[in-house]
């Protein structure tokens, strides 16, 4: 009873407020410190195949010998036909797939973001297992185009050319949909929507023909043209749209083959010399983040893993002796793999960060690095409510033994520092204590400082109505950045940055017109504005944490800014600080550093939104955005 | 239980004693799905070599819990191959299946091993045993530590299996019996038994894994295991025909650890004569049939013994013909019969993490940080109280 008693009469202790400022700071260096030692190998595992039935490797591939001269004859096909419009190009293709004895469709589509037209047409061929019952299938997938823009003639040519090779196969237990989309993620988005009948029928087409449930997919992406290209290794590109994985067990499947059986070295994340180092292991999981955290499609892939169908890309790249038949031979070992899967591919880690092409991170090691930082904004809110409950006098410290004043008048108890400095005693530093209540309760006495007595109300009102429009004020931007053609894009970016970096000034200034908020909403303002990102950004951590921590890492100044009361300096410097780490200008500075036209990114967004799926935007304008306008807000308050 | 089975071995001394009239064999595989194809190719190894040395279609009890032969992934429909050879289909053209499916479970298997069957079940899935009947038991798939594992959703423990075997015993239904098991952890399977005459022999010990002895890389997986495969090689190697008087003891002698990458291990105790009458035992008097009658003349210990008798028998029927001057023939002696069989066995692979134990040593080290980190606490609120109160 006692320990309890001490307890609870700690949340009466003065120095209870002062902490939290100190533990946010030290679970963001904790959560930061936290993300540098997962490359170290003590922190970081091997990877391994988890599914038993994957039986990487283990079979002889034939896809070799003669088949190559099948395989060059498709890519002068190819080469032939990429150039043509877009029907002409489909029914040669159309013909080929029939060419191989498979059922072969096609599918347009209709995309009009920010006011473009993304129009072509998916072929794709089913080739249907000949002694499966027709439930699950494979995707075996290449676009017209790679990420890059280059035209992926070995890419098509190799699925047309494995087209005909797996027909011969009796052993399929899954059927195997052969697809050669128009673009490289739209084109997938379209087609793999509209397998799940998740597509708008007015502008996507829906599809002719079908199989069993998606069990996997693997795009090709080898842009060599009609005279070929040796390539020095595989680049496995791997992010889904949102940050979303796919099972590591294919990941691994892929490495295992590719390195293991056909020796072809891999790589991930654009590392294309990585020596296995700190630093390499380290910038390849932050490259990895950033591609995360961005959420944006990366490959042919990235549309199919939000169907929870497991999907990665196999890019050539580099000069190197290696040819397509070991990426057609990578193929079809994989395949065979697929093909023995019994079960959806569950066994292996849906969250993790991959270091190399063999190590990674998984989601209970890496996962405190971000709940720490989220957890920051949660301590501060609490703080912020604590505080906004206390009344506005300094309570003197009850545990701290000291000599009382030896003049206290009524007067000191109103303003005890003005009164302190006039009567300069020598107690300066120390609070003087206002005078003491005496209350008595069956029999016993106390002596209570008035201040402790005092009732301080929270009015609630203006505070949660601040932030609720606050949130509800980003989906107008979010709205327009979605919806203004692409003309009109870069000077509505400009206008926002403008408008975004005033609109805090303005609104403090509409404000303090009114006298309001008073300090005490202001800190419920900052209180609730912390809370919701706190909260938002636990929860986006289990989902995205690449993003979350991205997101939780440029507000992290947010806990620590106050509306200041004395000097207008202070406040100044808080609010410099702020419009520096204003989403817009974040974006801007990011386009800048990475050298990327900032035109291109906003048009990209806006595809990723109405093509993709993606949620990025979201976050920045309804989460971020929200976020760091209320602190600003709090912040400009200071300057009036 | 513990007084008829510790009394067991001596009532029944006399009948063990007995030679066997029949020999039946279970064969059990417990593993579905293709990547655990070397499970099945393993229980049909062990069939077609019971076949090959005599036991009927009618006497072997054979469970297949999936069909490789039939799966799509196959890329040789129709066959099961135990080698990367591919020199024998092990599915053949005369195979019959007796417990296929969902039908392998742990209850159909005691239900056949007790014989507590329902009136309408067919005899080709029941063990019509009885107290003259030698029983080859074998047994593969997924186990760990006094466990196995039946398809995906059950296992039987080595509780089990001893209980059952014990009933068969009191029941009378068999004889001696072979128990062969290939699986990972595969000798605690045979930790439990208790009832007389059962030679027991597993793949592996206690935390050992039991491994695949080779792939075959069009099939693209492991067509057989390592315990099953040194057994067979052995058995065709040297149990040719049902005459072969090849020993138990021989069979286990040839088992060697360092092929296996695991260690078998055999349990005699149960066995009627320990070690010695369990090693002397005919292969042929479990992996055959043989009830083929043959007269023993070789010992020349007995052949004296029989000439002096002759004699007696001799002298007395002199006697008697003087007696009773009449003719009497003389009949030779002493037939013995001999039946040889010959048992098999099997094993099993698969890995299964332990507990892990939390020894004294780590413990105190968890307890002397826990301790620091509370001492930290302290301290940095004392530093704090002193801050507050300068």
């Amino acid at each position: 009873m006692a320990l309890l008693a001490t307890l609870l009469a700690l949340r009466k202790d003065a120095r209870i407020l002062k902490i939290p400022p100190y533990l946010s700071a030290f679970l963001i260096l904790v959560g930061v410190a936290w993300l540098l030692v997962l490359p170290l190998k003590e922190y970081s595992r091997g990877t391994y195949v988890s599914e038993n039935a994957l039986l990487p490797g283990q079979v002889h591939t034939y896809f070799t010998g003669s088949e190559h001269n099948v395989f060059r004859a498709y890519r002068h096909e190819v080469a032939g036909l990429v150039d043509l419009p877009v029907q002409q190009r489909t029914e040669r293709l159309s013909e080929l797939l029939r060419a191989s004895n498979l059922k072969v469709a096609t599918q347009k589509y209709t995309y009009t973001p920010s006011g473009r037209n993304i129009s072509d047409e998916n072929v794709y061929a089913i080739l249907q297992g000949p002694r499966a019952d027709a439930t699950e299938a494979i995707v075996l997938m290449a676009s017209l185009k790679t990420m890059a823009g280059e035209h992926n003639y070995s890419g098509v040519a190799l699925v047309l050319a494995l087209a005909r090779y797996f027909k011969r196969w009796s052993l399929w237990s899954k059927d195997i949909i052969f697809l050669v989309s128009g673009d490289s993620t739209s084109g997938p988005q379209a087609w793999v929507d509209a397998y799940h009948d998740a597509h708008d029928p007015a502008t996507i087409e829906s599809l002719s023909i079908k199989s069993g449930a998606l069990q996997g997919a693997v795009g090709v992406e080898y842009p060599a043209g009609p005279w070929g290209h040796r390539y020095d290794k595989l680049h496995i590109v791997y992010d889904g749209t949102n940050g979303q994985l796919p099972n590591l067990d294919l990941f691994n499947t892929a490495v295992n083959i590719a390195s293991g059986q056909m020796g072809i070295g891999c790589t991930l994340q654009r590392m294309w010399h990585h020596r296995n180092s700190y630093q390499e292991r380290l910038q390849t999981m932050l490259r990895g983040m950033l591609s995360q955290g961005l959420g944006h499609a990366t490959g042919p892939h990235s549309a199919f893993i939000p169907y929870h169908v497991d999907a990665i890309t196999l890019v050539t790249v580099g000069d190197g002796w290696h040819d397509e038949m070991g990426l057609g031979r990578t193929v079809e070992s994989l395949f065979r793999s697929l093909n023995n899967l019994l079960e959806h591919l569950h066994q292996s880690f849906f969250f993790y960060l991959l270091l190399e092409a063999k190590r990674f991170v998984s989601i209970g090691t890496y996962l405190p690095s971000a709940m720490l930082i989220a957890a920051n904004f949660s301590i501060m809110a609490i703080a912020l409510w604590v505080q906004s409950g206390r009344p506005q006098e300094t309570i003197p410290n009850p545990a701290a033994a000291k000599p009382a004043p030896k003049s206290v008048t009524q007067d000191a108890a109103k303003d005890p520092d003005h009164k302190e400095k006039e009567q300069e005693q020598e107690v300066e530093e120390e609070p003087l204590e206002p005078p003491p209540v005496i209350v008595t309760k069956d029999g016993a006495t106390a002596i209570i400082p008035a201040a402790l007595l005092q009732v301080s109300e929270r009015p609630l009102f203006l505070p949660a109505a601040f932030v609720v429009t606050a949130h509800f004020l980003g989906l107008i931007p979010l709205a327009a950045f979605n919806h203004i053609p692409v003309a009109n894009l870069y000077p509505s970016f400009l206008l926002a940055a403008n408008l975004t970096a005033l609109l805090p000034l303005a609104t403090a200034y509409l404000l303090s017109r009114f006298t309001r908020p008073t300090p005490q909403e202001s800190t419920l303002i900052h209180c609730f504005s912390l809370l919701f990102l706190g909260m938002y950004l636990s929860a986006l951590a289990t989902l995205n944490f690449s993003q979350s921590l991205m997101v939780g890492l440029l507000t992290a100044p947010l806990s620590f800014v106050r509306r200041s009361s004395g000097s207008r300096a202070a406040a100044k410097l808080q609010f410099a600080l702020l419009a520096a780490i204003n989403p817009v200008m974040v974006v801007y500075g990011a386009t800048y550093v990475g050298k990327i036209e900032l035109l291109d990114v906003l048009v990209k967004a806006a595809e990723g939104w109405h093509v993709w799926g993606m949620w990025t935007q979201v976050v920045v304008w309804l989460v971020w955005w929200p976020a760091w306008f209320s602190g600003s807000v709090v912040v400009a308050l200071g300057l009036f | 239980m513990k007084l008829s089975a510790a009394l067991a071995p001596l009532l029944l001394a006399p009948l063990a004693a007995a030679e066997h009239t029949s020999n039946w064999a279970v064969l059990v595989g417990t593993s579905r799905f293709w990547f655990n194809y070397r499970h099945l190719a393993n229980v049909l190894s062990l069939y077609r070599t019971v076949k090959r040395l005599g036991i009927p279609d009618s006497q072997i009890i054979l469970m297949l819990p999936d069909d490789m032969a039939c799966n799509p992934r196959n890329a040789f429909p129709g066959t099961v191959y135990n080698n990367a050879d591919r020199a024998l289909d092990l599915y053949g053209d005369n195979i019959e299946v007796d417990y296929r499916g969902y039908e392998v479970t742990v209850e159909n298997f005691i239900r056949l091993m007790t014989d507590r069957v329902s009136e309408d079940m067919p005899r080709s899935k029941r063990l019509m045993t009885d107290e003259r009947s030698n029983i080859l038991v074998y047994m593969t798939g997924h186990g760990g530590n006094e466990f196995l594992k039946f398809q995906d959703a059950e296992e039987i423990s080595a509780y089990d299996l001893a209980d059952a075997f014990g009933q068969m015993w009191e029941k009378k239904r068999y004889h001696e019996m072979l128990f062969m098991i290939d699986t990972c952890q595969a000798n605690t399977m045979y930790s439990k038994f208790y009832s007389p005459n059962i030679l027991a022999t597993g793949s592996s010990e206690i935390d050992q894994s039991s491994y695949s002895h080779h792939a075959d890389n069009d099939v693209g997986v492991a067509v057989i295991d390592r315990y099953t495969y040194y057994n067979l090689e052995f058995l065709e190697r040297n149990v040719r025909d049902p005459t072969s008087k090849v020993t138990m003891g021989e069979l286990f002698d040839s088992y060697n650890p360092a092929d296996m990458h695991s260690d078998p291990g055999i349990r005699y105790d149960l066995f009627a004569g320990g070690e010695a009458g369990a090693r002397s035992r005919l292969i042929m008097d479990f992996f055959g049939n043989v009830q083929n009658v043959e007269i023993d003349a070789v010992s020349q210990k007995n052949e004296t013994q029989w000439r002096e008798e002759l004699e007696a028998i001799d002298r007395m029927i002199l006697e008697a013909k003087r007696k009773h001057n009449e003719t009497l023939k003389l009949r030779p002696q002493a037939q013995h019969i001999i039946e040889e069989a010959v048992a098999m066995e099997q094993q099993q692979s698969t890995k299964k993490p332990g507990a892990v134990k939390v020894d004294a040593e780590s413990g105190w080290s968890k307890q002397i940080v826990g301790a620091a980190a509370l001492l930290g606490f302290a301290s940095a609120w004392a530093a704090g109280s002193w801050l507050e109160s300068l």
